[in-house]
């Protein structure tokens, strides 16, 4: 956190000019009070007109310099602050840029977002007003009391006992308050989320007849917030009048102890007449000291803020990414293109962090009977995590086993309890091992959480492997340079995701270089010609932020035609046709084949259409590979591809629509 | 993306890049350039007004509180003025004659403490109203932004669907959350600053004059124009800025919000470098923006102070003359009953800052009560927006034992010159499954919103039982149905809170039953928590395929007369849907039931399949039918494993 600090460094030489001019026009402040008492005093009191007109000119004279220091205060401040929080910003997002997939998801896009906006936004305001009042307040602090002790020693006693008091009044008060303003903001926070879930979930909640329950739960939130809201702001307002009385107090005694000092005996006629003039600068003193004492309150306020914030942007700064680049990267044999190994591979995904879970976690509506039920619940959970050690070392047999067992979908269900065991901690991938070469075509298919898509991420090492190791050309990809390494691939993911920007920033995303005949060579491998040209403004329509302008289908299709105008040697299709009806997507694998040859293709899939003309079929089933070859030779030997044709096209039909 | 850098300075580079940027976050740009402009600035504050209506008593109280305020401010002068008149004539006597001074007694009229005890009542008594306008005023504005909320929320829930629809998530939670804080904060407080304000600038010109001192007086105010203009100038350059400055804060936020969310794409298509260099250009625009509106912002401040230091040498060269009773320069004599004691100069000082402070914080306010304003009528506009029609409840007591669903001549469109559904006919009969198949944009959910009345049909009627759905209440009707959507929506809470979420009372054993038929009961056991797991707020820690699972133990719970299935398996694997299908089939029986879906295989069972192609019905029958017509349908379902049929326009 001190680091954030530490990055005022390259700024140093606009923010000692900062200091310096704030430190200049302190002291020009401290001086005016002394040529207002002697406007009053020599110049009034007196009767003298030329001493009021020098005076006053001296007086406009410091002010303007005073304006001038103020000024350029403003000026170098600003100039440091803005580059500083500018600098940051960049650091931030660059740092983001180049981390994991696996981190980004860790902390969050709105918290990295927030981060990089709102938290900069906070420690800038907090670096621009402690740039402008860290030396004027011990200045006009030290300077005023000095002042007023040249006026009237006594009266300083007395300030020197008030200080504190006030001091004791607002730390206690903060003490009370600062809590009730973090509170406050959490109960925001959950309005938000609230309001999130009812907008996300509108057709659910309203075709479940829950808009009462959202309502309540809504108004619920918003009571809470208001009662401690008004609380708060309560506090805070009872302590105004309080203090506008005590200060009154103090006025009144000032002006009786002035004129009770000037009245003893011994002083002289003119430490008389000044009575009043040197009440008021003595004011005018105590003034400065209590706003100089209010301005140190309202930077110390202030900084919890900035250091949580400080924190979290550290936090980013300071974070190693999981996959990390290597220090002696490897060329891959440029002979070599196109070679994906799988070599033994297993992966396990990391659990989240204890602290996060605590932070998902939510007051429970239902606290005695939600407690009852998932201690019973994982009393059995620890039961099955014992017998699971006795079972994982007959894998062979597990596999056997199921093979029979899924015949039919009572047996599943059945072998359910089997599955049951080996699911806890178990590895998302679990040695795994294959060679696709240049011009293959491969395809995973497998049930919901077979690892299908995991398997498929470590190609581009979106997450690192457990034990193994991928290669691709001959070099384990941990060797290599992301850079390096992306190049080499051409990624469809999930969820098909566009920026917005007009289609042909989209498509050139892939590939900068492309030219427009490059452009519609890829969209219509992707079959996004016909849509994309139908658009009144062809290549240059906007595609709103997320795509949301486009429908499911035409999104994926515009994420194909990206990969394709990046001409790599892999391509990674994961589960990337869902939302196309099936003449598209079935036109669409037939072009991606004529038009790719050389390319080494990855398709995740779940319908058996997809993979049938596959070179080689990987049946993914709780992690592991339970068989790996073409169609034929699956239908012979895997029990679990067998089931997933026979369960969408019926044994023996394959042939017919293949 | 790729974009001409030639040999330029960095500052031409950047704001060449500046328009071309913020083109591209325009939709960031239009929310934040739009903040602070009203289209009806008077009627928006009528209306706001007219929201304080409930709390008239305690806001006219708020108000003599605040007035009463602001005369001890007003008078205060004065008080003191005689206290230091009185007492610089004694110090004087006592300095040339030695009469003792006196400070009297509280009790007696016309006393140093008489007079300060007075002063003392006085700031007593205003700070004792202060308290209680503070302390009613925060009630007022806090249950003002509660019932904004409150309202803006039911709002929420009675407009129709089109408008989640046609509004961003964020510009909606912006509204209930920021634009309500927005009003509250400052409408209120401006309320009554503008207010004061009169009453300070109007007594205190008052409290002048009263003395009789046109000079004087004149001296006071004649720089307060001056630095009113000023302010409201230099706050008019710097707003636009501060405008600059939002904007590309927008962008800035539009660009990280992108390149986070799709930070997979990025490192993949190894992007990372030009998005920095994106970056790094907005947040040089940014940089810039923020220093100008900082800097002009920031030089306002000791401006005004120079001017109200010029004020005060005047005041005191003409307040000079006047206490030693002769005119600079001129030397005439000022006659004896005009002169003024040093009490009553310094009581002109404190006028004349009482009369100026209040136009220069109005005029430098201008910002805040526009973009208070501004908020104040984005919030009025969701209150305005128009609502669903009323249930009608006539056949609300109707049971439906049956559950015939009709399509009588059901035209409907989402945008009035663009046709979608056209005199669609349908009937779907007791228990029977209607499947519903077409390419994409074809108009099938379009059916399901109709039939759930999430849309309301433009002509013809939807009958449930030979009952028109507009004659019961909408939660009646949805009572009747259980839906399954592709989008899958889950909340932040346990599992077993998603899965009852629609069945208050469910016990645990009827959801294990629900998760049991819709296969996920096993995985869920899987899980440390089983039941009690919690989701997160995006259910980002299940599989697409998990969420989808328990959706439909969801709707499996619910145990409805009517089940609509719009692509509800589509991201659950093919074996995964053979159990599914199972459980759907035992759900389906003696049900209606309405299903969307790609895969065509996951159909062929249903009794009657409705072929769709651009908001009509091009083919009826079942699967062995359709097959032999060699139709659409035929093509479609071969086209699963061939390919080669036309595309259909989207």
């Amino acid at each position: 956190m001190k680091k954030i600090f530490k990055m005022l460094k390259p700024f140093k030489g606009t923010l000692i000019a900062a200091i310096i001019f704030s430190a200049l026009y302190s002291l020009l402040q401290i001086l005016l009070p002394v040529y207002t008492k002697e406007i009053m005093s020599k110049g009034i009191i007196a009767g003298d007109m030329n001493e009021i007109i020098r005076y006053g000119l001296i007086m406009l004279g410091l002010t303007l310099i005073g304006v001038a220091t103020s000024i350029l205060n403003t000026y170098f401040s600003t100039k440091t602050s803005v580059n500083y929080a500018m600098n940051i910003r960049n650091q931030v997002f660059t740092k983001v840029s180049y981390l994991a997939q696996s981190d980004v998801d860790k902390i969050g896009v709105s918290s990295l977002m927030t981060r990089t906006t709102n938290d900069v936004v906070q420690v800038h305001n907090f670096i621009l007003s402690a740039m402008k009042s860290i030396l004027p307040v011990p200045i006009m602090l030290i300077g005023g009391l000095v002042m007023a002790h040249s006026v009237n020693a006594k009266l300083l006693k007395l300030i020197l006992i008030v200080i504190p008091v006030l001091l004791v009044i607002l730390i206690v008060i903060l003490i009370f308050i600062m809590p009730m303003y973090s509170k406050i903001q959490k109960l925001l926070d959950q309005i938000n989320f609230v309001m999130r879930g009812k907008i996300g979930g509108i057709r659910v909640i309203r075709a479940f007849n829950k808009t009462k329950y959202e309502d309540d739960r809504f108004d619920d939130a918003n009571g809470k917030l208001t009662k401690l809201s008004l609380k708060a702001s309560r506090i805070m307002y009872s302590l105004l009048p309080i203090l506008m009385i005590f200060a009154f107090g103090l006025i009144a005694y000032i002006i009786y102890m002035c004129v009770m000092d000037a009245t003893k005996p011994g002083v002289g006629k003119q430490a008389i007449l000044d009575t009043i003039p040197n009440m008021y600068m003595f004011l005018a003193y105590f003034t400065m000291i209590i706003s100089a004492i209010s301005t140190a309150m309202t930077l110390f306020v202030s900084w919890p803020k900035a250091n949580i914030s400080a924190k979290r942007i550290s936090e980013i700064l300071d974070s190693e990414t999981e996959i990390k680049d290597p220090e002696n990267p490897v060329e891959p044999d440029p002979e070599i293109k196109g070679e994906v190994e799988f070599d033994n591979v297993s992966f396990r995904y990391k659990p989240i962090k204890k602290e996060e879970k605590k932070k998902r976690r939510r007051a429970k509506s239902k606290p005695s009977k939600n407690k009852s039920a998932s201690a019973g619940e994982e009393n059995k959970s620890d039961e099955n995590n014992g017998k699971k050690e006795e079972n994982t070392s007959p894998d062979e047999k597990v596999t056997e086993e199921e093979k029979e067992q899924a015949r039919k979908k009572a047996e599943i269900i059945a072998a359910d309890a089997e599955k049951k065991k080996k699911l806890t901690d178990r590895d998302a991938v679990h040695d795994v091992s294959f060679v696709s070469h240049k011009g293959e075509y491969t395809a995973v298919i497998g049930i919901t959480g077979c690892g299908k898509s995991s398997l498929i991420n470590l190609i581009p090492r979106l997450y690192d492997v457990t034990s193994g190791s991928v290669k691709i050309d001959g070099v384990d990809v941990r060797n290599m340079k992301a850079e390096h390494l992306h190049k080499k691939i051409a990624y469809i993911p999930q969820q098909s995701y566009l920026f917005s920007g007009t289609v042909r920033d989209n498509i050139k995303f892939g590939n900068p270089d492309a030219t427009d005949a490059q452009v519609w060579k890829a969209l219509e491998i992707a079959q996004a010609k016909t849509f994309v040209s139908e658009m009144p403004e062809g290549l240059d329509s906007q595609i709103s932020q997320s795509g949301k302008n486009l429908s499911g289908g035409q999104k994926q299709r515009l994420c194909i035609a990206r990969a394709i105008v990046k001409n790599a040697e892999i391509y990674l299709f994961d589960d990337s046709f869902s939302a196309l009806d099936l003449a598209t997507d079935a036109r669409l694998r037939s072009s991606l084949r004529a038009n790719l040859p050389d390319a080494d293709i990855f398709i995740v899939a779940q319908r058996v259409g997809t993979v049938i003309n596959a070179d080689r079929i990987i049946v993914m089933d709780d992690g592991r590979a339970v068989g790996i070859g073409t169609h034929k030779e699956l239908i012979e030997t895997c029990g679990v591809y067998r089931d997933i044709v026979a369960s969408q096209v019926g044994l023996g039909n394959e042939e017919a629509v293949s | 993306m790729s974009r001409k850098n030639k040999v330029k300075t960095e500052d031409e580079m950047m704001y060449s890049d500046e328009m071309r940027l913020e083109a591209k976050y325009s939709s960031y740009n239009k929310r934040s350039s739009n903040k602070n402009q009203v289209k009806d600035a008077k009627g928006t504050f009528r209306r706001f007004i007219l929201l304080l209506k409930p709390y008239s008593v305690s806001v006219i109280f708020v108000l003599i509180c605040s007035i009463g305020v602001t005369l001890v401010d007003v008078v205060s002068p004065d008080f003191m003025a005689n206290v230091i008149d009185t007492l610089q004539t004694s110090i004087e006597n006592f300095a040339n004659n030695g009469t003792p001074i006196s400070f009297g007694s509280v009790a007696q009229k016309g006393t140093v403490w008489y007079e300060l005890f007075l002063i003392g009542l006085l700031y007593v008594g205003q700070s004792i109203l202060t308290f209680l306008q503070q302390f009613v005023g925060a009630g007022i504005s806090q249950k003002l932004v509660f019932n904004l909320r409150k309202d803006a929320n039911e709002k929420l829930s009675r407009v129709p669907l089109s408008y989640f629809d046609n509004n961003t998530k964020g510009e909606i939670i912006s509204k209930v959350v920021n634009d309500i804080d927005n009003v509250s904060g400052s409408l209120q407080s401006t309320f009554i600053s503008v207010i004061t304000a009169a009453i300070k600038v109007v007594g205190s010109l008052y409290m002048m004059l009263r003395t009789g001192n046109f000079v004087m007086t004149l001296v006071a105010i004649i720089l307060v124009p001056v630095s009113g203009l000023l302010s409201y100038k230099v706050s008019r350059i710097s707003k636009k800025w501060f405008k600059k400055y939002w904007a590309s804060m927008g962008a800035l936020t539009g660009h990280v919000e992108e390149m986070f969310t799709g930070h997979n794409i990025v490192r993949i298509f190894n992007h990372e470098k030009q998005s920095i260099k994106e970056f790094k250009e907005i947040n040089y625009n940014l940089k810039h923006n923020s220093f100008v509106a900082n800097m002009i912002s920031g030089i306002l401040n000791p401006v005004l102070t120079l001017i109200s230091n010029v004020n005060y040498v005047l005041l005191c060269i003409f307040g000079g003359c006047y206490y030693i009773g002769t005119w600079f320069l001129s030397g005439r004599k000022i006659p004896v009953g005009n002169r003024m004691g040093l009490g009553s100069i310094q009581a002109f000082l404190s006028y004349s800052s009482n009369f100026s402070s209040p136009i220069l914080s109005i005029s430098s306010m201008i910002n805040s009560i526009q973009s208070s304003l501004a908020s104040a009528e984005r919030v009025f506009a969701l209150l305005d927006e128009k609502e669903m029609s009323k249930d009608d409840t006539t056949n609300d007591n109707k049971e439906n034992l049956n559950s015939e669903v009709k399509f009588e001549n059901v035209s409907f469109r989402y945008l009035p010159d663009k046709p979608l559904i056209e005199n669609f006919n349908l009937t779907a009969e007791p228990g029977e499954t209607v499947a519903i198949v077409g390419p994409t944009g074809a108009g099938k959910t379009t059916i399901v919103n109709l039939l759930m009345r999430f849309y309301e049909v433009d002509s013809g009627a939807i009958l449930l039982d030979g009952v028109d759905i507009r004659t019961m209440s909408r939660d009646k009707l949805r009572e009747n149905f259980g839906m399954v959507l592709q989008d899958t929506w889950l909340f932040k809470g346990t599992i077993k809170e998603n899965i009852s979420y629609g069945c208050d009372g469910a016990t645990d054993e009827q959801i294990i039953e629900a998760a049991k038929v819709a296969n996920i009961h096993d995985y869920i056991m899987t899980m440390k928590k089983g039941y009690d797991t919690e989701i997160t707020e995006d259910g980002t820690n299940l599989s697409q395929g998990q969420r989808q699972l328990i959706t439909i133990a969801r709707a499996v719970l619910r145990n409805p007369k009517v089940l609509i299935l719009d692509e509800a398996t589509s991201s659950v694997d093919t074996r995964t849907e053979i159990l599914i299908q199972e459980a759907m089939d035992k759900l389906m029986e003696n049900r209606t039931a309405f299903v969307i879906a790609h895969r065509l295989t996951t159909i062929k069972n249903a009794d009657k399949i409705i072929v769709m192609r651009k908001g009509r019905i091009v083919e009826t029958g079942n699967h062995e039918s359709l097959m032999k017509e060699n139709g659409f349908y035929a093509s479609l379902y071969n086209s699963q494993y061939t390919g080669g049929i036309p595309e259909d326009a989207e």
